[in-house]
């Protein structure tokens, strides 16, 4: 008996398996994306890195987001998923299973799709932290070396986070099955969606939240309030873009509609008023699908604007190759005369020269870090290369009494170069970046299968029209065509609206970026080369998904 | 005049699997005039199917010819295919075939539009035929919200629209009531006295009929055919009924 529901749980996911594949696979990336999270978060080699353990705390934080976002999302996958096949169900029913026996077939079929992933993902789990690691390191600009290693921990605790997703699925199939109604499920379900009304009142609501939403994200000044407001702005912007999506979509399909020239042509005759009467349905994936793409815009464009910001940061905090600073001095122009005959020395041993060495002021961001009164910069520049300037760095020597440096009247209380500070700042920055990859990374497979499940039930959904319409006598280049344009105005209007949402955005990660002293140009080009890169990648994606979609409706 | 000519079509269905050869059709040949009402009937399993797809270039012969006004369709490429079907023929199916996210208007339209016509001679075009088959008052209603003996009006009204050369039937009753059925055979007596040529592919012998001529089909071929001439319904339909006991007993023509 045992064996029997074995067989039919594994006949279930092979013969669903446009459906099952994609899930398990992205199951299956996610488990390794995790592991590889938790993998290096625990590693004892970079937490003795500089910055290590700057770099791991961003990480578990990073980790606590990412477990919170898989959950509810292959959670949402699930629930999709099962609800599909209901009818498979009520036909099990009617052949004579009783509740208790679906339940085992049920159990077999989620525990199978569950072990697979999880076994898949962390054996690539396993056989990617080694390029991991090596990324984290680059980034760090250390010298990467290849690690091999396995976390039992990290194994351990992803065991952890899916099980108990599991689990929380397994209830959620069982309940989806005590739901299944016979009567209803036996009835063809000749009855199609009607044309939804125009909701006038719930477009202006998400116009109003949109409004509000982006009023936050402009108007906010203080640089430290930024991070608190960004994620409210985020919400009235989510809602916004859901209310929107919902009634406006259906308010621009009726005006394409209204408009009788137009409406009245093979390319927008049947996808306009395919699209229509589905949009009830369509409106929150359509929304899901903007949100994510706002969301992988945002991670992916801050992290190359952090990247890219780098140097730019360093030199921000460093303006000069050396920077002594002083505090207490009552005649400075001899104090500096000191350091520069100091320089000079160290200079002439490393064999480069001194150019520069002038008094300046403290920076607003300096200012606010010192806690001594009268606290004076002496800049040094020198000529050579980075290395050489290191090391004159490392030779100047000053005065020094109980660890801060003095002379005559002067206390000095640090001495820093740029390539010193350097190494904290790639590690707080590297720890974004990487952060970044993979939450986009993540954010990305969660796109790329919300879009291929659509197409894939939009197309079972559209076949039996496309078949009708091709026996009244439409070739396949029109099928193509309406269907390119159906494809086209639902691919294509999440991504414009997450467009306009990064715009909005773009105020509050420049100063966001501010607090890290990235500039507004370099945020702003990153933003538009990420912006261009993940429509090209979105573009492939339609491409595909078109391609999937037209085979399912072209089929006989 | 001679609308339509089929001669000697054969057609052979291959299984998947290599293996095994089904004859749906071996050898048919019959031609249709112009303004003729035309019933083909057979058992389930006789090829007419097979024989209606054909006429309505969805499937290919394996052997023979169809002619369309002298014309051959036998091999039409797929565009050509299309653009035949429609303008030259009109559907008329047992399902309806309607789509539901078109209103009953749209749908009547739906071969216009995709033959590019402009909007005012389709407006143009529509009402007339609505009248005719009473349907006016349903034009901005959807198919779900209609019976079956209006969305089959609709249907037929979807068929005209293109002026075709033939209506092709396939089973036009089969998903009615006794009433809406013989509504909808009235509408057909009545498009065939305008000038319509109309084939109807039927086991339905009180739908058969109506029709002037009746093809009886059996393993693939035509194995009888009746005229109606001058006689009454309740005669050709004891005439029919007569044929297909013979058929189903195997007893001599």
């Amino acid at each position: 008996m045992k064996a029997l529901y074995k067989k039919l749980a594994i006949q279930n996911l092979t013969k669903n398996r446009t459906v099952y594949i994609p899930y398990i696979m992205a199951q299956t990336l996610m488990v390794a994306l995790f592991y590889d999270l938790l993998f290096l978060e625990g590693n004892k080699k970079i937490l003795y890195l500089p910055g290590g353990e700057t770099i791991q705390q961003t990480l578990a934080y990073g980790g606590l987001l990412m477990g919170v976002f898989v959950m509810i999302f292959l959670f949402y996958v699930n629930s999709v998923l099962i609800k599909q096949r209901k009818k498979e169900f009520g036909l099990y029913r009617v052949l004579g299973m009783e509740h208790r026996h679906l339940k085992k077939v049920i159990f077999y079929e989620t525990s199978i799709a569950n072990a697979v992933s999880f076994v898949l993902g962390i054996i690539s789990g396993i056989v990617f932290s080694g390029l991991m690691y090596m990324i984290l390191l680059k980034i760090l600009g250390e010298k990467a070396a290849l690690a091999f290693g396995i976390s039992g921990e990290a194994i351990w605790y992803t065991l952890l986070q899916f099980g108990f997703l599991f689990l929380v699925v397994l209830l959620y199939n069982y309940r989806q099955l005590k739901k299944v109604n016979l009567r209803e499920l036996l009835q063809e379900h000749a009855q199609g969606d009607r044309e939804p009304k125009t909701k006038k009142g719930l477009m202006i609501f998400g116009i109003i939240c949109l409004i509000i939403g982006y009023g936050i994200a402009l108007v906010v000044r203080n640089i430290f309030a930024s991070l608190i407001w960004f994620f409210v702005a985020a919400i009235f912007v989510i809602i916004g873009t859901y209310a929107l999506f919902t009634a406006g979509s259906i308010i621009f399909l009726k005006k394409i509609k209204e408009d009788k020239e137009k409406y009245y042509t093979p390319r927008y005759f049947t996808a306009v008023s395919g699209l229509l009467h589905r949009m009830k349905r369509n409106a929150a994936g359509l929304a899901g699908i903007c949100i994510l793409s706002t969301m992988i815009l945002v991670t992916c464009a801050m992290s190359v604007s952090v990247f890219f910001g780098q140097q730019h940061a360093i030199r921000t905090i460093f303006p000069s190759d050396i920077i002594v600073t002083m505090s207490g001095t009552s005649d400075p122009q001899q104090d500096i005369e000191y350091i520069k005959g100091q320089a000079e020395k160290a200079a002439q041993q490393t064999g480069i020269s001194v150019k520069e060495v002038k008094l300046s002021d403290l920076s607003e961001v300096e200012k606010s870090m010192t806690l001594v009164e009268g606290t004076q910069n002496v800049q040094i520049e020198l000529s050579g290369s980075d290395e050489e300037k290191y090391e004159c760095s490392t030779r100047l020597e000053l005065n020094t009494e109980d660890g801060s440096y003095t002379y005559q009247s002067a206390h000095f209380i640090s001495k820093q170069s740029p390539q010193e500070g350097a190494q904290s700042i790639r590690a707080t920055y590297g720890g974004f970046l990487f952060l970044g990859i993979f939450l986009g990374a993540m954010f990305m497979v969660a796109t790329v299968l919300m879009i291929y499940y659509k197409q894939i039930s939009e197309g079972y959904e559209d076949r039996q029209r496309y078949v009708i319409m091709k026996k009244v006598g439409m070739n396949d280049e029109e099928v193509r065509e309406s269907i390119q344009t159906q494809v086209l105005l639902v691919f294509f209007l999440p991504l414009v609206m997450a467009a306009v949402h990064i715009l909005a955005a773009l105020k509050i990660m420049v100063q966001i970026c501010g607090i890290l002293s990235i500039g507004f140009g370099t945020v702003f080009l990153c933003t538009i080369g990420t912006v261009l890169v993940f429509s090209l990648i979105y573009k492939g994606v339609y491409k595909q998904t078109a391609k999937v979609y037209y085979t399912i409706v072209d089929q006989q | 005049m001679e609308l339509l000519k089929v001669e000697q079509v054969k057609k052979i269905y291959t299984t998947k699997l290599g293996g095994s050869n089904v004859q749906a059709l071996s050898d048919i040949t019959f031609s249709i005039d112009r303004g003729e009402y035309v019933a083909i009937m057979g058992e389930s399993g006789s090829g007419k199917t097979t024989l209606l797809n054909i006429l309505a270039t969805l499937d290919q012969p394996t052997k023979g010819k169809i002619l369309l006004e002298g014309k051959e369709l036998g091999r039409l490429s797929e565009k050509k295919a299309a653009k035949f079907r429609r303008e030259q023929l009109g559907f008329v199916f047992q399902d309806f075939n309607l789509l539901d996210t078109l209103s009953v208007k749209d749908n009547i339209l739906l071969p216009l539009v995709l033959s590019g016509y402009p909007q005012n001679e389709m407006m143009k075009r529509i009402k007339p035929i609505a009248a005719r088959l009473h349907i006016s008052d349903l034009l901005e209603k959807y198919p779900y919200e209609i019976s079956g003996g209006q969305k089959q009006r609709t249907a037929v009204a979807r068929g005209l629209i293109m002026n075709p050369k033939l209506i092709l039937a396939d089973e036009p009753t089969g998903a009615l009531d006794s009433h809406a059925a013989l509504q909808l055979l009235d509408i057909f007596a009545e498009i065939n006295r305008d000038g319509q040529t109309v084939l109807m592919v039927t086991h339905s012998t009180e739908a058969a009929s109506h029709a002037k001529r009746v093809l009886f089909i059996k393993d693939g071929m035509v194995y009888h055919q009746l005229y109606r001439g001058e006689r009454s319904r309740e005669e050709m339909y004891q005439m029919i009924t007569n044929v297909l006991t013979a058929i189903a007993t195997g007893g001599e023509r």
